[in-house]
């Protein structure tokens, strides 16, 4: 299962995004980096493709426009490689800063897209 | 040796004036400009044939708007650019006038700021993205995230991330030049809607129209055309800086914030117990309580609780956001910058009125842009 333009997918039965891991500086981009590393300024073949899992611990979470047709959880996460990401929580249990998170795969509006859990959902 | 703009030719505010931020309306940017720019000539006492350069901070009039305005006070064939940083254009087009006097390169120097808002640009959007979210995050959005980590971490409560909004209405409300010129009760401002976490309508700064102007010169100038010696205002440090990496998780409006105002203190020999007024991006309320702490104007974790009791009201120990700021005042965008140099020269003359923070000898001015970039500028009493 992937989405229209690769931006994750699932990999030996996990999901993944697909990011850019800097061979020079070993950091790790999402969205992947095409024009060279932000850390290191190394560009090229330096730039390596690398799928990160979907782990890692909730920074922060807000409600965007509560009480509309369009609201939705917005969180920040940092996944286990050090990447840090924005992503909506899907979760419908209480989650607090700090929780370690997971992303699974879904199908939302007939497209897959991304949703992360607390670890118990 | 490089060096910074205290050690070279001094350089003064001179001349200050605003269009009232509002609204969109039916008047076109040229108006609003003129207006602004020749109640900083009249403020001044000189007029524009002395002016030998400038800037035009503009993020949303496209290409080129400055010639097309500043042709109506007489063309006098000046150099002159636009000037795009975002949300500190303004802040930019101030440091890129004090840069030409402290040089030596003119003698007097305009900056001015005008914008009319327009749909937001997809390179800004861009600048900060890590998202799988599939839909675009607002500025708001990532304000709301930053609110809530900060109330988790801290304990603060809605009512001290309002207190901010309540604090910068009561200004406003005593500010002719502001957008929003009413008071707020603590209950007004928590109303809904809610437009991100815990923010509030009112806890978000109306972006409408507007303009600023402001005149800086060289002692040489302040001479030769007679200028008011007893109202000048020195330009201390102009501090300009862009985002670096941070460690995963940190706060990169703050960070960035923290780095370039030390720059400042440092450049001026300012400290940060110096400071009387200080005008900052309170785009959203928590970044009044973040850029507070960044500044050293108090210590982590206890710049809402300060808010929250006065200490920094018009009167406290320091002013913070004396003209309402970006939440009351407004963020027209490209004049927000330079309508900041505007009330803190006011301020530090002593020409505030209602809103006089009294004894002002010091201030600071704070922006911060999408990209990321920010802005400080240190101004002193003569
Ligand atoms: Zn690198």
């Amino acid at each position: 299962m992937t989405n229209a333009n690769e931006s994750f997918r699932l990999e030996n039965g996990y999901p993944v995004i697909i990011g850019t891991t800097c061979a020079s500086c070993d950091f790790a981009w999402f969205p992947p980096v095409e024009f060279g590393c932000e850390r290191c300024g190394s560009y090229g073949k330096s730039l390596i493709e690398s799928s990160f899992l979907l782990k890692g611990t909730l920074l922060s979470f807000a409600d965007i426009m509560p009480g509309t047709d369009t609201s939705f959880l917005l969180s920040t996460i940092e996944l286990e490689n050090g990447a840090t990401i924005r992503a909506i929580l899907g979760c419908t249990t209480e989650m607090a800063i700090g929780d370690l998170t997971h992303g699974r795969i879904e199908t939302i509006e007939d497209k897959p897209a991304i949703r992360f859990y607390g670890i118990g959902e | 040796m490089a060096k910074s703009i205290k050690e070279m030719r001094p350089v003064y505010v001179v001349g200050i004036g605003l269009d009232r931020y509002q609204r969109i309306s039916e008047r076109p940017y040229v108006e609003l400009g003129l207006a602004a720019i020749r109640s900083a000539l009249t403020d001044a006492g000189i007029s524009w044939p002395d002016v030998e350069s400038f800037y035009l901070g503009t993020a949303l009039l496209g290409m080129a708007p400055g010639r097309a305005m500043i042709k109506h006070l007489g063309a006098t064939g000046i150099p002159i650019a636009q000037v795009e940083n975002a949300s500190a254009s303004g802040s930019t087009s101030f440091r890129q006038a004090c840069i030409d006097v402290a040089c030596g390169l003119v003698d007097v120097s305009m900056a001015a700021g005008v914008d009319k808002p327009g749909p937001p640009l997809k390179a800004a959007n861009a600048g900060r993205s890590r998202d799988i979210v599939g839909k675009r995050t607002a500025p708001v959005a990532h304000f709301a995230l930053l609110a809530n980590r900060y109330m988790a971490q801290s304990g603060i409560t809605s009512e001290h991330l309002a207190s901010v909004a309540v604090k910068n209405h009561r200004n406003g409300a005593l500010n002719p030049f502001a957008q929003r010129q009413k008071e707020r009760s603590m209950a007004d401002v928590l109303e809904p809607p809610f437009m991100a976490g815990p923010l509030t309508r009112l806890q978000c700064c109306p972006v409408g129209e507007g303009a600023a102007a402001v005149v800086v010169c060289s002692e040489e100038a302040v001479e030769r055309l007679n200028i008011d010696s007893n109202r000048l205002v020195k330009v201390m440090a102009s501090v300009s800086a862009s985002e670096q990496l941070y460690p995963p998780g940190t706060d990169i409006d703050s960070a960035l914030t923290r780095s370039t105002v030390f720059k400042a203190y440092d450049q001026s020999g300012i400290s940060p117990d110096d400071v009387d007024v200080v005008e900052l991006h309170d785009a959203f309320s928590i970044e009044e309580i973040l850029y507070a702490e960044a500044m050293g104007l108090c210590g982590e974790g206890e710049a809402a609780e300060l808010i929250a009791t006065g200490a920094f009201d018009i009167g406290g120990r320091c002013a913070l956001s004396p003209s309402g700021g970006l939440l009351a005042m407004g963020h027209p965008i490209g004049p927000t910058g330079t309508g900041q140099i505007v009330e803190i020269t006011r301020q530090l003359r002593g020409e505030a009125s209602l809103r006089q923070q009294p004894n002002a000898k010091v201030g600071l001015a704070h922006m911060v842009g999408i990209g990321a970039v920010c802005l400080v500028h240190l101004l002193q009493k003569v």
